[in-house]
């Protein structure tokens, strides 16, 4: 078209040096000239200069609602930026970039990371910018510094983990954002008060490290919190040939950790319980090992292979294998399980154990067994078709227990669990112990006959990608 | 090659080799299904380094599934792609760095100039400074991108998205360039400039594979062309090929005559081979069901001694469209 030589040579942009992401540099070039987010952080300082004005106009004595509205205004800015994340990746969906995007050099860890940093800076810049007002109020008086240094960095870790949630949640469509933002929001309120169980402590601190031992907890937590959501993310984009699964299941399998520390510390009933409750975000990670089909990609799984058999079983276990991903959530949820019989040698828990088990592992085995009923849909549709058939059930059981039905009805439990196992927990009272651990066994026992040979060719298959050979996989 | 009246029954060989080299792609027996909806069934074939490829086929006929999966956005049911000779499951990254992929769409982003645009891009492939700057300088030199540097890339016309599109496509210097409908909803100022690239890379020596509805256009560009339809591959041949390619074994010729073109039809009848199928003004226009060459000089030969004073003799090319249509029908 025309001679190069004749064309003066444009002068390429050199505001960010070259080992920023590229994302990064993406992002903060488009925030600059985003009207948005000015026009709302003007309007925000605005807010503090009258709030300012109106605490310097009242009394001492309302110091402590002035200190409430500071934090108000705070947290509710801080949230506002944080949903901000629910389009991150989303907008490259719609805009078609996000396929040109995983063209390039990027890998899919790459992308999210620098869409998380990029949206964590926003964050850092809007705590930063409202750290002067912090301090003008202790000249309203009624401030206790401590209280404040934990509130602060209980903002930034719930900051952490929250951006990284919304960012997962932004490589998925409108719906199940809506379904999530929701969680997210439950999220809200059952983190922080999971957490400071955890750390054995209340907003009363009298000493510096007790201050120091909550921030080191939240801390912790926020950053395995925050990693396994973008490994999550990370693994939504990538392609067949990155292995994330390996990342997000030791994750998951980090945050099984604090419970059997718990155990090993001899720690009381509450501490034990506030741990198993913060480690549920795994929960994730188990569905998506079962729900992620086996990689195809024999780059995957090779380097496994250097560690021979053991590395082989390893790849299975912690690779993209979703034969493996079935092992590995029963491997999972014993661990999770564990630490709280071995602590207070309940037996029924037992039951519960065996019967999530096979909450998770049902639907996936009539799925297999019932693929001429939806031949149309592919796996994942057919999945949640008997998620929700499990859901229907159990709000049976919810209906029959509100309604004093449980004695008249003392069979239905036993029917019902064979297609939604829960509802054994709910209406176990129906039954003697050993009834109920007896259908929850046989219920898990069928489970795994039907997904034994699913399993083991998935197995034969990781096998021998391990060793560079291509393996058929179980369809 | 395959000419286009063979019926290709899968799984559809691949057409012969056209240079001394390895093929660049190699696609062979590649099926798609997605649940119990086949959109590619079957489809082998080789692109060979420097050749431009056409990629025909009706909606919803397995273009654009057979082309995100050769850009390594979606896989095969079965079946392999290998490019530059590495496996698209098994080494994507390294397949990915030898293409170059343009969806029907181009994605732009909000609040960016063009400079910015490919700055972005060239970082993303990993290029560093000075050659991050040449490279730049080079694809926009190339797509005459100069004027718009400063222009916001959201704001751009179809046409000069098109060419800032191109330029992306091209940062990080690929051999195998492949065009999903590059032409669609173009001006036909655009649609110029767009071929006149087409032609300037492949004279760079680039290997493009394009899509597109406007047959004619693939037909001046592609050195090659492949039918798509209802999954299956039903032709891999050159424009000439179908232009002068028959119909049922049969090609129809013109014949203009100086005196009494009503004769001809006359001729025609009683002439082995031959068979009449209207009446021009200065002469007619017969079907001919000879394949030898050596058999239509004879015939010729006769027409001449049998006195008629041939001004004209020429076998009718068919446009690319009818061809496309002639062979669709002919395979249901």
């Amino acid at each position: 078209m025309s001679d190069p030589s004749q064309i003066p040579p444009a002068t390429i942009p050199r505001d960010f040096p070259d080992w920023l992401s590229p994302t990064i540099v993406k992002e903060v070039r488009q925030g600059l000239r985003s009207h948005v987010f000015a026009i709302a952080f003007m309007l925000l300082h605005l807010l503090l200069i009258f709030w300012c004005l109106g605490s310097i106009a009242g009394s001492a004595s309302d110091s402590s609602g002035s200190n409430a509205v500071f934090w108000a205004i705070f947290f509710v800015g801080l949230a506002a930026l944080i949903f901000r994340g629910l389009g991150a990746v989303r907008s490259e969906i719609r805009g078609n970039t996000l396929e040109l995007l995983q063209l390039t050099r990027q890998s899919a860890w790459k992308i999210i990371f620098g869409k998380w940093s990029s949206l964590l800076l926003q964050i850092l810049l809007f705590i930063a910018s409202l750290l002067p007002y912090a301090v003008l109020r202790y000249f309203f008086g009624a401030i206790e510094p401590m209280n404040d240094i934990f509130l602060f960095s209980f903002a930034l870790f719930f900051a952490v983990i929250l951006s990284a949630f919304v960012t997962f949640i932004s490589c998925y469509g409108i719906w199940l954002s809506i379904i999530a933002g929701l969680f997210g929001l439950s999220l809200l309120y059952f983190i922080p008060v999971t957490l400071l169980w955890v750390g054995g402590v209340s907003l009363d601190f009298e000493t510096l490290g007790q201050l120091l031992g909550a921030c080191a907890v939240l801390a912790g937590y926020a950053l395995v919190y925050a990693a396994t959501f973008l490994f999550l993310a990370a693994g939504k984009i990538a392609s067949v040939s990155d292995n994330l699964a390996t990342r997000k299941r030791l994750a998951a399998l980090l945050l099984l950790l604090p419970p059997w520390i718990a155990l090993l510390a001899e720690a009381d009933k509450e501490i034990m319980f506030s741990t198993m409750m913060a480690a549920l975000p795994a929960a994730i990670v188990l569905i998506d090992a079962v729900l992620t089909p086996t990689s195809p990609a024999i780059p995957a799984f090779k380097p496994f292979n250097r560690a021979g058999i053991l590395g082989r079983l390893t790849a299975f276990l912690l690779g993209p294998s979703q034969g493996g991903g079935i092992l590995f959530s029963l491997l999972a949820l014993a661990l999770f399980f564990s630490p709280l019989i071995l602590q207070t040698g309940d037996r029924d828990l037992f039951i519960i154990a065996l019967s999530t088990a096979s909450t998770l592992l049902l639907p996936f085995a009539l799925t297999r067994l019932g693929h001429r009923l939806f031949p149309r849909m592919g796996f994942l549709g057919r999945y949640f078709i008997f998620v929700l058939l499990e859901c229907l059930l159990f709000a049976v059981a919810v209906l029959l227990r509100a309604m004093d039905a449980v004695p008249l009805l003392a069979g239905t439990a036993s029917v019902l669990s064979y297609f939604s196992p829960l509802t054994l927990l709910f209406l176990s009272d129906s039954g003697s112990w050993t009834t109920n651990f007896g259908i929850s066994f046989t219920i898990f026992f069928l489970v795994s006959i039907v997904l034994a040979p699913f399993v083991i060719r998935d197995f034969l298959a990781v096998n021998r990608m391990c060793r560079g050979e291509r393996g058929e996989l179980p369809r | 090659m395959i000419s286009s009246d063979q019926q290709i029954s899968p799984p559809p060989l691949p057409a012969a080799p056209v240079s001394d080299q390895p093929p660049l792609v190699s696609v062979r027996n590649l099926h798609r299904a997605f649940g119990n909806v086949h959109a590619v069934r079957g489809i082998s074939f080789d692109i060979y380094p420097g050749q431009v490829v056409g990629f025909i086929g009706a909606n919803g006929a397995g273009k654009t599934t057979t082309m995100r999966i050769l850009a390594t956005l979606d896989l095969p049911s079965h079946g392999s792609v290998t490019i530059k000779g590495h496996d698209l499951r098994d080494n994507p990254r390294a397949v990915r760095a030898a293409i170059g992929w343009m969806p029907d769409a181009y994605g732009a982003y909000d609040h960016m100039t063009v400079l910015e645009y490919l700055d972005f891009y060239a970082r993303a492939c990993g290029l560093k400074k000075h050659q991050r700057a040449e490279r730049i300088d080079d694809v926009m030199a190339f797509a005459e991108l100069g004027p718009l540097a400063n222009r916001m890339v959201n704001k751009l016309s179809k046409g000069m998205g098109q060419r800032v599109c191109f330029g992306r496509m091209l940062l990080h210097d690929p051999e195998f360039l492949i065009l999903d409908e590059p032409a669609a909803g173009l001006d036909p100022k655009a649609r110029i400039e767009f071929k006149n690239l087409v032609r300037l890379l492949s004279a760079r020596g680039k290997t493009l594979f394009i899509s597109s509805h406007i047959l004619s256009e693939l037909g001046e560009m592609c050195d090659s062309l492949l039918f798509i339809d209802n999954g299956q591959l039903v032709h891999h041949g050159s424009a000439e090929t179908l232009k002068t390619g028959t119909t049922n074994g049969t090609a129809t010729y013109c014949i203009h005559v100086a005196d009494h073109p009503e004769k001809l039809a006359e001729w025609a009848t009683v002439q082995p081979g031959w068979e009449p199928l209207e009446t021009l003004r200065n002469g007619a226009r017969l079907r001919c069901s000879l394949s030898k060459p050596e058999d239509i000089a004879a015939s010729l030969r006769r027409l001449v001694l049998d006195g008629h004073n041939v001004t004209e003799f020429h076998r009718e090319e068919r446009r690319l469209e009818d061809a496309f249509v002639e062979m669709i029908k002919a395979r249901k």
